[in-house]
């Protein structure tokens, strides 16, 4: 496409691009290599077109070249997965108005203090606490690099979904995938650097937590479906075969006879390639989401043989993470599948819900990491766990708990960190981080630090500032890293 | 740029006597004081290599420490408990120091230790803090060009319109050519579309190719800005600049009630040319207008409906801490209306003074007081101006009408007036004698003694006593005062503040939504209609009263209400108390009658859930009144006011009160109130009468009914002129969302936008650098803003930006091309002498929106190739010069829209309810709406609902922008996603099938296949098909036709291919 540089995209700093037809080069990346490179794959055993000899990142060398986001909608709570508190077992059943300070909640219903319904073990050689809940996972545990003193701003799902994705807790900000785009592109060119595997449940703010905001459209999320039409208006709907190839042709015809009689134009030149490349995903796109070829062995890893549906489900989600970041995605989210109560929002009923929750991930994450290791790619591949907050060390009602933006716990693995370590604490309830507390704006330097940008140089001037994902905030973690 | 609060001087006397000497305390501090500094502070609060100093607080000197930074001085030497450090790191705030964790407890208590011995700094001899950028407006504003005057422009001599001769003296200057005019068909298909967003039909083309007489452009201009369709095009540049959306996003997608309102009042709005400097006092100002707009058919207010644009954004339901919540709303009102009209970043200053223009964080906060002072409403805009009027009448007509009944009542009162003490003072006794027995025979024999006695009315005295001693006496009943023995006049409860008293209100505080509390607080002792058998009773009270002459405020049907716990019908019937600074929060109000309460604590609307169920509750107090309670402790230091909404004719307010319930008054009952009273009636009252008093009077006058004919006749005369004009009360009203103004506060500078640190004052004004005078009126002052505003001899940037975003439409580039933002930060104009021009043009022109376009579609600019000389190209690659047109892709909506009225299937209705979107398989989430039409029922885009959760995907893959603020210049992207809707959406092949198939039916009905398909390019392009073209549209059709294809398909087909070429979706 005219004269696109390969190592497109460098400098973002600059207000306007340095000319039109740069520009328009840059705003044409869209979707076209999935054709490419699915088609090419063939029998289903991709092989990666990228080319990773240079993990170079944008403004010093990059750590991982993907990020895959598994997205806890709703906020798991840290006290049972994470986070061990012995003091909750010691004063199960108390007021904890009597034992701390306790902040308004969304519905301040506060119970009493409740102790974890889930046992936690030492794991692995580091003998990182994981609880019951994650029985695949904790064979991981080695590979993990938990944060217990996450930190967010907002106690309700929609402005913390935003400020998680976009570092805002108001609409319309870009979300994270849209600035790695922006910033780095994809690795395969012509692949949507933001995608979000959509696993049925769309948080609440809805797909706006996708959205490129003040960024270029082309920055937005692609939101895939598993099954034939992964995404819209990717089958053909001419009535018989052949027509549609007809119908584009006449157009081509139409096209150079306009740019002929009226001029060329370099916008137009690159709406007529993207035709092209729309043709071809018609077809390359279905190939590309379709897992049916993947061997037997690793179907079963992923958990895809699971008589729990949303196990299955899941798990082809994950499977699915994995071909992309193949293909040279950049960034891809997870949303997770209902598993018949609110997301990971357990207000009651915590018990059989973050059973089931973990039921649906755990096998196949645990998949995931086993195969990205398999095939090379966990190093180079970083992973985030995280809902967008924790949840109350007591009770709402008898058997739930209330959001918590206090303190929580997350956990990365892969390209750029360390493994086996927790970093950072709450207070003896897992109420509230005291030590090394971290803010979703340093998960966000952290994460764009890993790919191998400086969260302070990327910047999209608009309404007259030059705006950050980080805002005014954001300092990278520095002990996490490998 | 900062504030400072300077620490009084003997804290730098007392940190000089700490500094002499060596000892235990300058150890400690060395030991145990500056190494934690050094650890944990200096990284952000000290000066070092390009780092901020966070906070504006530097912590390596004591000097420093003592100054303090944004949150104003940090220690106060031997008073840890008055340091802010101690505070921050004791973490007990909101401010919380170190911020990655609390440090151990030991260490907090040496600081603590070290404050309270003096902190002691041993040679810290440093001259103090670090010094600061100074802000300073005026320089700022001298320096740059968007605040200067407007240029009194001279216009190069020549030929032609004075915009092409500016345009050519900077070509020249630039060495630049012109490119030749553009092919008549395709001027007049840029012209169709920029000022309709539709194409023009075959029939509009070809009247215009036949017309070779003068002046067939400028009738083709006129038609075109007469046409309805240009409204409804220029609406969508609009609603692009006010986030239009008819949901408010967050968590449940809520709507917004009935916001369609607004875009149909801009629809109208700029098909009536209503000049800009009215447009823009209408959004800011509409409610406020002494006579505003009323719609010439119908004769709703017009004016009212253009504040609406403030509430189309974003809301939370529920948020936990409102006031940060109301922060980022009013934050995002103030961005939208900052951008919007002048083109400036007014919310940048929202945290700090603005970094480069000349805003201070102070006029960001006097712009917040505003919107403070601003109520959110559903108005009744059918009704309003027509109640206004009748309640002005009915105010006449009580005025006469009492004056009428007082003299009836002076003549016909005056035997009970004289015999009133005696009365009174008889029944006192008598019934305390006989209390519960007033069928004594006793009683009965006193009872003629007495009125013998006393030489009173045995009759009145009978009734009296019967009613006084009835064994069932309520336990509320005036005439208990006669019972009890006098007590001296209760005190004031010294706890209680008094928020509100109607007995004694000043007018400014009157505030009410609708009419049905009257003008004002009703008069103790004055006469009313009443349904006792009389016919008429005196209030008891000075109070605010629902008027029992307003019936139900009545609202059409269909109208939505606002989602939650206030969706009930508040318009029209609220009684608003001033606005007070929440305290305890434990709030009484003394209350009669039946109706709802409503808390606005902040500016928080959208109570969904169970954590503000305190800020609405209802009340049902019957007669007489009561207190009721609410709990507002959570919203302690919030401005609030309290809305009582009521339809209940004994609905009484009387006072509201913070602090424990007050006592109920005793009953105060002297001799002489009857002849103050009735004295009182005609405008001689010595004192005012006591409630207490009044009741009495009332019951005594019900229970004897001693007026006469003179009265009789008063009072009905007055009922049947009451019952005529009730007649006039306006029908059922529609709904719209708008402003209204309450009292008018003042807020502080939030430092560092943080409303938990209130800074300095900001009272309610304009912009600094236009206008530092503060507003005087009791209300928000948003008439006086917006005086200020449509004044270019102030605020010049108003006409520029809205010159330069009718250039930038028709242009494709703005003269400035950040649209939105003609500050520092913007760029420069292109052609400052022609945006100058054209501001200056566009005032003398009466802000007329319709003959600027005018002008500039008639320039020879505007008519220019699309095609640049290669030179051109080569020396200003952007165009910046304008040496040719520039290519134009259509919108999403545009492309629609074409689509539809290609296809026949355009419905031409205007206004009304959104059609339901469409929902795709892709979109999904909480407050998923129910499914619209795929063709959205052929109405034109900008009538298809705008779900901000739920945007369309074709909008959003064609750059329609999310509304979340001002978005002047939209992006135009180039990606596959576009190509596959064309390819594949079901609605481009539903539209191209109905096409091809209108195509047969089309009278005169083309002569052969090939005659139709040359038509439909012709319609599809706005031009004739070349041979080539139609030679290849023809080898098409035969190809079809050897695949089996028939007709209707071979057409649809090609229809498709059609709308698949650039030249479809772009403007040459």
């Amino acid at each position: 496409m005219h004269g696109m540089n390969s190592n497109w995209p460098c400098g973002r700093a600059m207000a306007s691009p340095l000319n039109r037809r740069a520009m328009l080069a840059r705003c044409a990346q869209g979707f076209g290599a999935v054709a490419f490179s699915a088609l090419n794959a063939g029998n289903g055993q991709s092989r990666p077109l990228v080319d990773r000899s240079g993990l170079v990142g944008l403004h010093h060398p990059a750590k991982a070249r993907a990020i895959i986001f598994l997205y806890m909608d709703g906020g798991p709570s840290q006290v049972d997965t994470l986070d061990p508190k012995p003091f909750l077992d010691k004063y199960n059943g108390r007021n904890p108005a009597e034992l701390f300070k306790v902040e308004p909640t969304q519905f301040n219903n506060v119970g009493k203090v409740l102790a974890s319904p889930w046992k936690f073990k030492p794991r692995g050689q580091s003998g990182l606490p994981v609880s019951d809940l994650f029985p695949h996972l904790a064979n991981h545990a080695d590979k993990l690099c938990v944060i217990r003193s996450m930190v967010a701003k907002f106690p309700e799902h929609t402005s913390a979904n935003y400020f998680l994705h976009t570092g805002s807790g108001l609409q319309g900000r870009p979300s994270w995938g849209a600035w790695l785009s922006y910033g780095l592109g994809s690795f395969n060119r012509d692949l949507p650097g933001f995608m979000v595997l959509n696993g049925g449940l769309i948080p609440p703010g809805g797909l706006d937590n996708f959205n490129s905001g003040f960024l270029p459209s082309a920055h937005q999320a692609s939101v895939l479906k598993a099954g034939k039409r992964p995404v819209a208006n990717i089958a053909p709907v001419e009535a018989r075969p052949g027509q549609q190839r007809a119908m584009l042709d006449l157009a081509a015809r139409l096209d150079g006879e306009h740019l002929q009689s009226f001029g060329s134009h370099p916008e137009l030149e690159a709406a007529i390639a993207n035709q092209e490349t729309a043709f071809r995903m018609q077809s390359s796109v279905p190939v590309l989401m379709d897992v049916s070829a993947e061997s037997a062995a690793t179907k079963k890893l992923y958990g895809m043989d699971s008589d729990y549906e949303p196990t299955r489900i899941y798990a082809q989600q994950c499977l699915l993470a994995r071909r992309l970041v193949e293909q040279g995605a950049r960034f891809i989210e997870i949303t997770c599948h209902s598993v018949g109560y609110d997301r990971w929002d357990q207000h009651s009923a915590l018990k059989d819900g973050h059973e089931k929750n973990c039921r649906a991930v755990d096998q196949p994450i645990s998949g995931l990491i086993r195969d990205l290791e398999a095939r090379g790619l966990l190093d180079e591949t970083l992973l985030v766990f995280a809902g967008e907050f924790g949840r109350t060390p007591f009770a709402q009602g008898a058997d739930g708990r209330d959001h918590n933006p206090q303190g929580f716990s997350i956990w990365m693995a892969g390209g750029g960190v360390k493994g086996g370590m927790a970093y950072g604490a709450t207070d003896e309830w897992g109420y509230r981080a005291v030590q090394d507390k971290v803010e979703i704006h340093d998960l966000h330097a952290t994460m764009l630090h890993l790919v191998g940008i400086d969260h302070k140089r990327l910047t999209m001037r608009w309404g007259g500032r030059d705006m950050r994902l980080t805002d005014v905030h954001g300092e990278v973690v520095k002990p996490i890293l490998a | 740029m900062l504030r400072h609060h300077w620490v009084p001087a003997f804290c730098f006397l007392f940190a000089l006597a700490g500094v002499s000497g060596a000892g235990p305390a300058e150890e400690f501090f060395e030991n145990k004081i500056r190494p934690v500094l050094v650890d944990q502070c200096l990284k952000c609060h000290s000066e070092g290599q390009g780092r901020k100093i966070k906070g504006g607080l530097r912590l390596d000197t004591r000097a420093a420490l003592l100054k303090g930074g944004e949150s104003g001085p940090s220690i106060v030497p031997g008073d840890p408990d008055k340091s802010l450090l101690v505070k921050a790191i004791r973490y007990q705030d909101d401010l919380q120091m170190p911020p990655k964790g609390k440090l151990p407890d030991p260490v907090v208590a040496d600081i603590v230790k070290w404050v309270k011995d003096g902190a002691v700094w041993p040679g810290d001899t440093s001259s103090g803090p670090a010094k600061q950028e100074e802000f300073n407006i005026s320089a700022r504003k001298a320096a740059h060009w968007s605040w200067r005057p407007l240029a009194d422009v001279q216009v190069p001599p020549g030929q032609g319109d004075p915009v092409d001769r500016l345009l050519s003296a900077a070509r020249q200057a630039q060495g630049v050519g012109e490119a030749p005019a553009a092919s008549r068909a395709a001027i007049l298909r840029r012209l169709s579309f920029d000022l309709t967003g539709l194409p023009p039909t075959v029939q509009e083309l070809d009247a215009f190719l036949a017309d070779s007489s003068p002046g067939a452009l400028e009738r083709q201009v006129d038609r075109l800005l007469a046409s309805p369709r240009f409204g409804e095009h220029w609406a969508r540049h609009w609603l692009d600049l006010v986030r239009y959306a008819e949901t408010r996003g967050h968590e449940f997608d809520f709507h917004t009630p009935n916001a369609w309102q607004y875009r149909d009042y801009i629809i109208r709005a700029l098909n009536a040319d209503l000049p800009y400097n009215q447009l823009l006092t209408e959004h800011l100002a509409g409610d406020l207008l002494k006579k505003p707009r009323l719609n010439p058919r119908e004769g709703f207010n017009e004016s009212v409906l253009g504040t609406g644009f403030f509430f189309l954004g974003e809301e939370v339901h529920s948020p936990v801490d409102v006031r940060q919540d109301e922060a980022d709303r009013f934050d995002n009102r103030i961005d939208v209306l900052g951008k919007t009209f002048l083109g400036l970043t007014v919310a940048c200053a929202r945290c700090h003074d603005h970094k480069f223009d000349a805003i201070s964080a102070a006029d960001y906060y006097s712009l917040y007081a505003v919107l403070e002072s601003t109520r959110y409403r559903l108005v009744r805009f059918d009704a309003i101006e027509a109640e206004k009027k009748l309640a002005e009448e009915l105010a006449c007509l009580r005025f006469a009408r009492r004056a009428d009944l007082a003299k009836a009542l002076e003549a016909d009162l005056k035997p009970l007036a004289d015999k009133w003490e005696k009365l009174m003072a008889a029944v006192s006794d008598l019934a305390r004698q006989y209390q519960g027995k007033p069928a004594d025979p006793e009683a009965l024999a006193a009872i003629g003694r007495r009125a013998r006695a006393d030489q009173l009315n045995p009759a009145w005295l009978e009734k009296l006593f019967a009613a006084a001693a009835a064994p069932n006496l309520k336990p509320d009943d005036p005439l208990r005062a006669l019972l009890t023995p006098p007590v001296k006049p209760p005190v004031a409860d010294p706890a209680a503040r008094v928020l509100v008293d109607y007995a004694s209100l000043v007018p400014a505080q009157w505030i009410q939504d609708g009419e049905s509390f009257g003008p004002g607080p009703v008069t103790i002792g004055q006469p009313r209609l009443s349904s006792s058998r009389s016919g008429w009773s005196i209030h008891t009270e000075t109070a605010a009263r629902r008027d029992a002459f307003w019936p139900e405020p009545r609202i059409a049907p269909g109208q939505q209400l606002d989602p939650g716990s206030l969706a009930y019908q508040r318009a029209g019937n609220t009684l608003i108390t001033p606005t007070f600074t929440v305290g305890s929060g434990q709030v009484k109000l003394l209350l009669s009658g039946k109706g709802r309460l409503y808390a606005a604590a902040g500016s928080h609307v959208m109570v969904m859930g169970p954590l503000h169920g305190e800020i609405v509750a209802g009340f049902d107090h019957g007669d007489s009144p009561k207190w009721a309670s609410m709990n507002l402790a959570r919203y302690a230091g919030l401005p609030c006011r309290i809305e009582i909404t009521t339809d209940d004719p004994n609905c009484r307010v009387l006072k509201v009160v913070e602090g424990p319930a007050p006592q109920t008054a005793p009953a105060l009952v002297r001799p002489d109130a009857f002849s103050h009273w009735l004295h009182g009636l005609s405008g001689g009252r010595q004192r005012p009468l006591d409630p207490s008093e009044a009741a009495l009077i009332d019951r005594v006058l019900t229970v004897l009914e001693p007026a006469g004919p003179a009265t009789t006749t008063a009072v009905d005369g007055w009922r049947k002129a009451e019952e005529a004009l009730k007649q006039k009360i306006p029908g059922p009203s529609r709904l719209a969302v708008a402003c209204s103004d309450i009292t008018g506060i003042n807020e502080k500078v939030f430092v560092r936008g943080s409303h938990k640190v209130p800074g300095v004052d900001a009272p309610r004004r304009f912009l600094e650098a236009v206008d530092a005078n503060p507003i005087q009126g009791p209300g928000s002052g948003r008439l006086e803003l917006a005086e200020k505003m449509t004044n270019p001899a102030v605020t010049p940037q108003v006409p520029r930006v809205a010159v330069n975003r009718i250039w930038h439409h028709l242009f494709g580039r703005g003269l400035v091309a950040s649209v939105d933002n003609l500050g520092v930060l913007g760029e420069e104009p292109t052609h400052p002498q022609l945006l100058d021009y054209l501001a200056e043009s566009l005032v003398r022109d009466g802000w007329s929106l319709k003959k600027l376009i005018r002008q500039l579609v008639l320039t020879r600019a505007y008519a220019m190739s699309t095609r640049g000389a290669e030179a051109d190209l080569a020396k200003d690659p952007g165009n910046k010069w304008l040496s040719h047109a520039r290519v134009r892709r259509l919108s999403g909506e545009e492309i629609r829209d074409a689509l539809l009225l290609l296809s026949g299937r355009l419905d031409g209705k205007m206004f009304g309810d959104p059609v339901p979107p469409h929902i795709g398989d892709f979109q999904d989430g909480r407050g998923k709406p129910g499914q619209g039409p795929l063709d959205g029922a052929g109405r034109r885009s900008i009538y298809l609902g705008v779900r901000r959760n739920f945007l369309s995907p074709w909008m959003l893959a064609f750059d329609t922008p999310a509304p979340f603020s001002t978005m002047g210049r939209r992006a135009t992207s180039n990606v596959p996603a576009q190509s596959l809707v064309l390819m594949n959406d079901p609605l481009v092949r539903e539209l191209c099938v109905l096409w091809a198939a209108r195509m047969a039916s089309e009278s005169p009905a083309p002569a052969d296949e090939l005659a139709r398909a040359r038509r439909m390019a012709t319609a599809a392009y706005g031009r004739q098909p070349t041979e080539k073209e139609s030679g290849a549209l023809g080898e098409f059709l035969a190809a079809q036709k050897a695949s089996g294809a028939p007709e209707a398909e071979r057409l649809a087909a090609l229809a498709h291919a059609l709308v698949n070429t650039r030249e479809f979706i772009y403007l040459r």
